[in-house]
């Protein structure tokens, strides 16, 4: 293992504690599997107009998008193809996170930018380590801390983040623009990095390190 | 168990408000998320409550925080549906008008048949920060709340004009004490407030 790689390794494995987790985060050849996958996502005219997904394994200390793992969902979910925790024999390698893609339904659309509610309900549910998601343009990632981050919580709770949006949409004033609207999701997202513990990083796509833009408070 | 990465209700309100844009000729703009940050940590307005005070109150029964900009509450159950109805306490609002005011829907005793209490905070010609409480619709004498702040006053039934002139508030925690005594015997309700006046703009 190359030993500027053990970063990653360790923040995919959980182990990572709140203070170490840096403010940027070297993705190394991770990246490459990330942008070959995105490629294939946001490229590929048959492709387009549904979401993708991906388990994240960890294998010789080395992170991997499998052939196998890749899924296609519909315009608006994907399902993962592994189960949180499986530790039958025939499923040797460890599922450690998940990458998926929001599409846009049209070429003029704007990306949408950040995790959805239901993304960060089913990331704490399947005890993710990593989760990824990609608008096409932007790369946003949840890393999980040892000391941080909840194993489980209600989803209940955590499905108000539509509320949370939605009030923090009126804050900002009755004529919504694109700036506010992108201000409403990132304080959303905030309010759910403070809640599940989760650190929030954000790339462009084919970067090959993140950068830490919110801690959980 | 969640089965999949569920963009549906997401998908849907960034839609809509998008497409009302369109009609109104707002040109859209992605706007990068590092800017978004940078922006949000200079923000004076999302300064409070902070993480640690959302996830402590995850603890408590009822907790409440407020500044001289925002007011926010939270009840164990639903924490997040509650500290959303944080209200904006405006700078520049003319003196002695109510700074902000928010109906919360708290856990009261049900036994107590108040179905929402009304938190108002005035600034005064000095300068002092004043609470004041209410219960809307309800007759004061009837309902018959106590409510003590800090153990420096109290006062019966919530009648505003009674309560702006009670002791203001200082910077620091102090208990909001509530005590139901119309009913017997008399529920209590004890609300943590961190209180922090800050400096106007």
């Amino acid at each position: 293992m190359p030993p500027d790689n053990q970063l990653l390794i360790r923040l995919s494995t959980g182990s990572l504690r709140y203070s170490e987790l840096p403010d940027w985060l070297p993705l190394h050849n991770f990246s490459t599997a990330l942008e070959a996958f995105f490629a294939c996502a946001f490229v590929n005219p048959d492709l387009t107009g549904r979401e993708h997904g991906c388990c994240i394994i960890s294998r010789d200390n080395y992170l991997l998008l499998p052939r196998q793992h890749k899924v296609q969902g519909d315009e608006r979910q994907v399902t993962p193809t592994c189960e949180p925790n499986n530790t039958s024999p025939e499923h040797i390698e460890t599922y450690v996170g998940y990458v998926h893609t929001h599409v846009c339904k049209t070429t003029e659309d704007l990306p949408h930018p950040g995790f959805s509610g239901q993304d960060f309900c089913k990331s704490i549910d399947d005890g993710l380590n990593l989760s990824v998601v990609c608008n096409g343009q932007d790369i946003f990632m949840l890393a999980r801390s040892s000391d941080r981050t909840m194993q489980r919580v209600d989803s209940k709770i955590l499905g108000n983040w539509m509320f949370i949006f939605r009030r923090h949409l009126s804050r900002l004033g009755k004529k919504p623009n694109d700036e506010l609207l992108s201000l409403s999701i990132w304080e959303a997202n905030r309010l759910m990095c403070d809640l599940t513990g989760y650190t929030l990083y954000f790339g462009p796509r084919g970067t090959d390190r993140l950068k830490c833009v919110y801690r959980p408070q | 168990m969640i089965n999949a990465y569920d963009d549906s209700e997401f998908l849907d309100m960034i839609d809509a408000i998008r497409s009302h844009m369109r009609k109104q000729g707002i040109v859209e703009r992605y706007v990068p998320w590092d800017e978004l940050a940078e922006r949000s940590r200079q923000a004076r307005w999302i300064t409070a409550p902070t993480g640690t005070g959302l996830l402590r109150s995850l603890a408590e029964p009822l907790s409440v925080f407020f500044n001289a900009t925002r007011m926010f509450c939270f009840s164990g159950p639903e924490p997040l549906a509650l500290a959303a109805r944080g209200v904006p306490l405006a700078g520049g609002t003319p003196l002695g008008e109510p700074l902000g005011a928010e109906i919360m829907h708290w856990e009261l005793p049900a036994e107590a048949n108040i179905p929402a209490i009304k938190l108002s905070l005035y600034r005064k010609e000095n300068g002092q920060i004043i609470l004041s409480c209410e219960v809307p619709g309800m007759e004061a004498q009837r309902v018959g709340v106590d409510i003590s702040v800090g153990g420096a006053w109290s006062l019966r039934g919530g009648n505003l004009d009674t309560i702006a002139g009670g002791t203001p508030l200082t910077d620091g925690p102090c208990l909001l004490k509530l005590t139901f005594n119309h009913i017997s015997p008399p529920p209590v309700r004890e609300i943590p407030l961190n209180i922090s006046v800050e400096p106007e703009d």
